[in-house]
């Protein structure tokens, strides 16, 4: 640091408004900008990769041959995108740290200054996060499929590139995207990592193996139906699986219920409390 | 310019900021000068639309900071060293935040340049000292070239020349006429920095005036004289608007009245004197004289 002082350029020279698309470009490097991040989307996609190759070179042929028709399909997605279950556990992390980092490091309140309406730097990080899952949830099953396709083939098993195929991609991204921006609004409601994360991954893996438990001891209508509900039931149900008998619009809809919800929290409590 | 009108800010049952009003005037350099706890920061936080005023108003430049489509080129603020993700180098830091208002690349390494941070710009700031976290942060406030600056304790950590380069930095922003808003717990700080100074305590303003109308106003000079003769000076010299205290047989401090009156006294009587030095009160006696009563966290030496 020299004592002389650098002459500053005149004021309020050509230097630009605030503007959303801005916004998002400064959240990209916030983004990309961290190791977590890389590190992140590195596991989805490794995870993803390696559990499929587990499946599809260790299935023994004898197998293969003897199941029928309609569940020939379901085990080629079933390989591909197995990864996503792991992959949405890590997504929602990311996604919580993506705002309780900031929080933790007061970061926030850089974040604040240069944008002080505040929404529009929780929309754009919702952006971000959005299209950088989705995009991670294509490679990955797009991956998934490439490896399971020709090996399984390979062992006799009738498998193809369908327009399933491409469904289940783009379920398995969209799903990966929306409970990303899922677990952002919830770090954004409870500002803690911990926290965040506890209460994040509750609902994602959690409660859905809580109901299977209480439904194993009870027999309770309503109860039995309410797993269907469940954002991780319905998303991967996106990803070329099952859900009960719901159509894929029903899925993407419990989705996007779930995903709104914790968003608008995250936006209405952002906007009031102090930084 | 800051013009703040009734602001209040309560946290349950506790009042941070009490009702205060003060304009903070372009073209000087303003302190804010108070003790720990004092509401300093809270202010502050308010102006920049972090925490929500329970009362009252702040406006920057016309208006509230929020209503700015232009935020950073208005206000540039540092608001604490280190609001800033500690995973990230400090370019990128720099970089993020430029990016909002589209500030190009070269300004972010102009200011880099403009703080001495070129050489650890690449480093991840976990990594930074006190010091180099301050500097990061008045990198950030200068980004948009700002007309008006909140610095919130600016030299806190730095080594002597980066204090050296604060103060020089803060006077000639001021000197552009732009806003210089600084706060800091230290007198001796602002003495040297500031033209003007509002002192607050406990959330309320104890003083808003320039740094010389602070000094006479608060603490009276006063004049030691030693004298062989110190009962008939005594007697010369007393009145009503006049106060004597003896310090040794032959020492007293006068106030009340100039060295030269005191002089003028004792040559009139004949009075030896062997000392006549005036005293001026520090700014830091004005300080600790307007703030006594308003410490909050005083360290009590008996109890």
């Amino acid at each position: 640091m020299s004592t002389a002082v650098a002459p500053a350029p005149a004021h309020h020279s050509s230097l630009g408004h605030l503007t959303f698309p801005r916004i998002v470009r400064s959240e990209w490097i916030k983004f990309r900008s961290l190791r977590s991040t890389i590190w992140t989307y590195a596991i989805v996609l490794v995870v993803g990769i390696g559990l499929t190759s587990l499946v599809v070179f260790t299935i023994p042929e004898s197998t293969l041959t003897r199941l029928p028709d309609d569940a020939r399909d379901q085990l080629v997605t079933g390989a591909a995108t197995g990864g996503i279950f792991i992959g949405q556990l890590i997504v929602a992390v990311l996604g919580v740290l993506v705002i309780s980092g900031e929080y933790s490091t007061g970061m926030i309140r850089s974040s604040f200054a240069a944008v002080p309406r505040r929404t529009p730097v929780y929309v754009a990080k919702a952006v971000v996060l959005f299209v950088a899952s989705f995009v991670v949830g294509v490679i990955t099953t797009l991956a998934g499929f490439a490896l399971a396709i020709p090996v399984l083939s390979s062992k006799g098993l009738d498998a193809s590139f369908t327009t399933g195929t491409v469904w289940a991609i783009l379920g398995a991204g969209l799903y990966l995207g929306l409970v990303s921006v899922f677990a952002l609004g919830i770090g954004t409601v409870l500002r803690s990592g911990a926290g965040g994360i506890a209460a994040a991954l509750g609902v994602v893996f959690l409660l859905p193996i809580i109901l299977s438990i209480v439904n194993s001891f009870t027999n309770v209508d309503w109860l039995k139906h309410l797993p269907e509900y469940l954002i991780s039931t319905a998303g991967q149900a996106l990803a070329g699986g099952r859900n009960a008998d719901f159509e894929p619009w029903q899925n993407v809809l419990v989705v996007l219920v779930w995903t709104a919800v914790s968003f608008i929290a995250g936006a209405v409590i952002l906007k009031r409390r102090d930084a | 310019m800051i013009e703040l009108t009734r602001l209040t800010k309560t946290y349950g049952d506790k009042t941070a900021v009490n009702d205060i009003s003060a304009t903070i005037q372009p073209g000087k350099v303003t302190g804010f000068l108070g003790p720990n706890g004092a509401g300093k920061s809270t202010t502050m936080r308010m102006i920049m639309g972090l925490d929500r005023p329970t009362h009252g108003t702040a406006i920057v430049n016309g208006k509230r900071y929020v209503e700015h489509k232009s935020p950073l080129t208005e206000v540039g603020a540092l608001l604490d060293a280190k609001a800033v993700h500690t995973g990230r180098t400090a370019h990128n830091h720099l970089l993020a935040m430029a990016a909002t208002h589209g500030i190009p690349k070269s300004r972010v390494h102009e200011v880099i340049g403009l703080t001495g941070l070129e050489a650890v710009a690449g480093k991840r700031v976990g990594g930074f000292s006190l010091g180099m976290g301050q500097r990061l942060g008045i990198a950030a406030a200068m980004l948009g070239d700002p007309a008006t600056l909140i610095l919130d304790e600016p030299v806190n950590g730095l080594d002597p020349e980066g204090v050296l380069w604060v103060r020089q930095f803060a006077r000639h922003l001021a000197s552009e006429g732009r806003t210089v808003f600084l706060s800091s717990h230290l007198m001796s700080e602002m003495a040297q920095t500031a033209d003007h100074i509002i002192v607050l305590g406990r959330g309320r303003i104890l003083a808003d005036a320039p740094v010389q109308a602070i000094l006479d106003g608060v603490t009276q000079s006063s004049v030691r004289v030693r004298s062989p003769q110190i009962d008939a000076l005594a007697r010369a010299i007393q009145g009503a608007d006049v106060s004597i205290t003896g310090l040794e047989s032959e020492l007293v401090e006068v106030s009340g009245l100039s060295a030269a009156q005191i002089g003028e006294a004792a040559a009139q009587f004949g009075i030896v004197l062997h000392e006549l030095s005036p005293i001026n009160a520090s700014l830091e006696q004005a300080y600790l004289a307007l703030t006594q009563d308003e410490v909050e966290y005083r360290t009590e030496v008996s109890r």
